[in-house]
């Protein structure tokens, strides 16, 4: 039989062999101007991905197969595991994900170099020898302290199988879009530094890479969105955002990535915040190192965390050299990073933009804070103190809502300084449209000033983003027909907004919450309860064992008034090799409003404990999350741009003004 | 220099504004007041779910925990009381917003400290040697003009 620990490892070895030889040769010829060198370092990273996509691969296979001969293997496949989830089992584990993780990295990695090094033939071999220098660093750890291919000793009879709360189809794609988040943000990374080493820091650099920024953004914001929605559908505490540390890890870039998406125009339209955009681009992967580091470390207690590994006190020197490395070029480069041009008035959209980045890196900042904020306190007091969703509640909100705001302002107000005329003639309609939203909700006895505002920013918001498609059609021959050529334009421009209407969206689910109501108690069969509108009727119990788990699941029939609306069945499993509990959630969902009842414990006579919510509104936080991806899709097809250089004419200078 | 006094009052007033709302918010609810249920189990993090409140925990612990807390409510108990009585019996890490100064003055200080130099840096662009520079407009954006242009004659005519 075939001795798949030993290929394995060969594949690693050889995975590192090239990406060392990438890193030698594009540092060779940045010294020398060696002549091939860039060619035989791309080939060595294409070699690298080959062979650790070989590895992933033959990981998998072992996986599908139940090689139990692998200890990854038997700690994450037993023989009742669903096939299809064999798959999950690669990102399942600290060992197999941090393969996972290089495999994907080396894929950006190749295919970002084959693209640009006939474009960018001054950037391409600084940011190949960053990418193979990271991943050699992912390499090395696999081969010494994360090994995906350690053999069993002795080899078990059958695997621990795969935890219950990963077999779910949210967490077959949740992580790989996380990984495809993380991971992509290496490519700007690369050139973000490769510009400031060969001191390119015109505005070509953002060309370069703010089309994988889009795709790491996009594949980011999905991936949060459906882990949300793992979390409300799969753990049974009625939410779906928890502000965990392995939440907040993968919010930590996002964040800071969509600040970058955003300043970046302001560089490639005024010149302005070079200095701030590298720093964005670097901050970025840096944070999806961090993130990586929290997950693994053990410091901190989540739900997500993978055990306590030497992989997690590896990943700090990492994110030193990448935090040192980042000041030391920032610095050399200092006098090219500045700016000649100013910030000319606060009604600007560079104004806008700017508190728009002031905000997204406060709430980073925020969020990393009361993450890291209980261990800085065990260590200095000794006392261990907890920073919930209380805290982040109460500072994100506020900010949240000063950003949805900006959304809506940003693209009203025109580059450099607006008039008095244009300011009035562009808000009249968004205001009102706040302003009739905000009495509507006061009539109708709405009270909670944090609801009260978030509804009536959307309805700001909305209008504004509406208005512009309208005159995005009308400048465009009208009708959807226009439409459709304004987007065929400027694909970047449209494609930001329809993410913009996805945050609308979001927000609007997310105010919902706000109205939510619960209810806890215990029924017997043929006994009722109510919730919100809804009647709650448990008909019947039944106990039954699979292979894999013992169920116990309740049968409700919901009607609200008087008619019926379908039945719900939640259960609760416990699953046999892993000796754990699991609930499955009853879920109605509507636009309006979703159902959820948990059943927590059913004792041998078939009486429930039962939890249940009414929650208003979630069902938009998926359809917005899914527009913002969509609106990221639209985004990342638009052309790139030429830079010209700026004429200064009195003309242009009023198209400005007036858009 | 009106402009720049204008602007420099502006921001000392949105520094204020932003400091006095964290400061408030961070002061936590009346000591002496008696809570809401909600208000308690929201802001009370689960002994028995690590980083989940008390209002998300799905376990039995849990919602005899929330049973305790309702009566207290209703004999009267104030928050400082039931804080009290929490951390007693399950420590200071049942706190899930600690009144914790350092842990709001320091996004405090980045967020007015960010606020003070955008508007910093305004007042001293508005002198007329930084106005410089200028913009290229898309395609796109001059047809939009031309068509805003159309519009407003239209409309004045």
């Amino acid at each position: 039989m075939m001795d798949i620990a030993a290929i394995g490892h060969v594949l690693l070895y050889a995975a590192f062999g090239f990406a060392l030889a990438a890193l030698v040769l594009s540092t060779l010829h940045g010294l020398r101007r060696t002549p091939g060198a860039p060619a035989s370092s791309r080939r060595a990273l294409y070699l690298c991905l080959a062979t650790t996509a070989s590895a992933a691969l033959l990981l998998l296979l072992a996986l599908a197969s139940r090689r139990f001969e692998l200890a990854y293997v038997a700690s994450y496949t037993s023989q009742s595991t669903p096939p299809h989830y064999s798959f999950a089992a690669l990102w399942a584990g600290m060992e197999g994900s941090l393969l996972f993780w290089t495999t994907l990295t080396s894929a950006y990695g190749a295919v970002a170099v084959s693209r640009s090094h006939t474009k960018r033939p001054d950037l391409t071999p600084p940011a190949t020898a960053v990418i193979a220098l990271v991943l050699a660093y992912f390499l090395g750890m696999l081969l010494t302290v994360s090994d995906p291919f350690a053999r069993s000793s002795p080899i078990p009879i059958d695997g621990a199988g795969l935890n219950p709360l990963l077999q779910s189809p949210f967490m077959t794609i949740h992580p790989v879009l996380l990984y495809l988040g993380f991971t992509g943000l290496v490519v700007p990374f690369a050139f973000g530094t490769a510009a400031l080493i060969a001191g390119r820091l015109d505005a070509r650099w953002l060309t370069t890479t703010r089309r994988w920024t889009m795709a790491a953004w996009g594949f980011l914001t999905a991936g949060i969105v459906l882990g949300a929605a793992w979390a409300y559908s799969e753990l049974g505490w009625g939410g779906y955002w928890a502000w965990d540390p392995v939440e907040n890890a993968s919010f930590l870039p996002w964040l800071v990535a969509t600040a970058f998406l955003h300043s970046v125009m302001i560089q490639e339209r005024r010149g302005m915040l070079k200095i701030w955009n590298v720093a964005l681009v670097l901050a970025a992967y840096a944070l999806a190192v961090f993130g990586t580091f929290l997950t693994r470390s053990g410091i901190l207690t989540s739900v997500h965390t993978f055990t306590e590994s030497p992989v997690g006190k590896m990943l700090l020197p990492m994110l030193g050299l990448i935090l040192v490395g980042a000041f030391a070029l920032m610095g050399w480069r200092f006098e090219k990073l500045r700016s000649p041009r100013r910030l000319e008035s606060l009604a600007s959209r560079e104004a806008a933009f700017l508190f728009n980045n002031l905000l997204l890196v406060a709430v980073a900042f925020t969020v990393a804070w009361g993450t890291l904020y209980p261990i800085v306190v065990e260590w200095l007091r000794g006392e261990r103190i907890s920073v919930g969703p209380p805290f982040f509640n109460a500072v994100v909100s506020p900010l949240g809502l000063g950003l949805l705001a900006l959304a809506g302002i940003g693209p009203l107000i025109a580059w450099r300084r607006a008039s008095l005329t244009s300011l009035r003639r562009q808000f009249t309609i968004p205001a009102a449209a706040g302003a009739g939203a905000l009495s509507a909700l006061l009539i109708a006895g709405i009270r909670s000033p944090a609801a009260l505002a978030a509804f009536t920013l959307c309805a700001f918001t909305a209008t504004a983003t509406i208005g512009e498609f309208v005159r995005a059609a009308r400048a465009h021959g009208g009708g959807p027909r226009g439409l459709v050529r304004a987007f065929g334009r400027n694909r970047r421009r449209y494609g930001g907004y329809v993410v913009h209407v996805g945050v609308i969206l979001i927000f609007l689910g997310l105010a919902g919450g706000a109205f939510r109501q619960t209810w806890t108690g215990e029924v017997s069969v043929g006994s009722s309860f109510e919730i919100g509108d809804y009647r709650v009727t448990y008909t019947d119990a039944s106990r039954y064992r699979t292979d894999e788990k013992m169920v116990v699941m309740a049968v409700m029939d919901v009607s609200k008034g008087s008619r019926p609306v379908g039945t719900l069945r939640p259960q609760r499993n416990f699953h046999l090799a892993q000796r754990q509990p699991q609930s499955e959630v009853g879920i109605r969902t509507t636009l309006s409003e979703d159902l959820y009842i948990v059943l927590t414990q059913m004792d041998e006579g078939g009486r429930a404990q039962l939890r249940a919510w009414v929650n208003p509104l979630v069902a938009w936080i998926w359809i917005g999350g899914a527009v913002m991806v969509l609106g990221s899709v639209v985004a990342i097809g638009a052309r790139e741009p030429s830079p010209k250089p700026a004429t200064a004419t009195r003309e242009r200078e009023v198209v400005e003004a007036a858009v | 220099m009106r402009t720049r006094a204008v602007f420099l009052g502006g921001a000392a007033l949105m520094i204020a504004a932003v400091t006095s709302a964290i400061i408030l918010a961070s002061g936590g609810p009346d000591p002496d007041g008696v809570p809401e249920y909600r208000e308690v189990v929201d802001r009370t993090m689960s002994p028995f779910c690590p980083g989940l409140t008390l209002t998300e925990c799905p376990t039995q612990r849990s919602a005899e925990l929330r049973n305790e807390i309702a009566e207290k409510i209703s004999a009267g108990w104030t928050n400082e009381e039931i804080d009290s009585w929490l951390t007693d019996t399950y420590g200071v890490g049942v706190l899930g917003n600690p009144r914790d100064g350092v842990l709001w003055l320091i996004p405090a200080l980045l967020l007015t400290g960010g606020a003070a130099t955008i508007m910093w840096r305004l007042a001293r662009s508005r002198r007329p040697e930084a106005l410089v520079g200028e913009i290229e407009a898309s395609g796109e954006e001059k047809l939009r003009l031309e068509a805003e242009l159309q519009e407003f004659s239209g409309g004045n005519r």
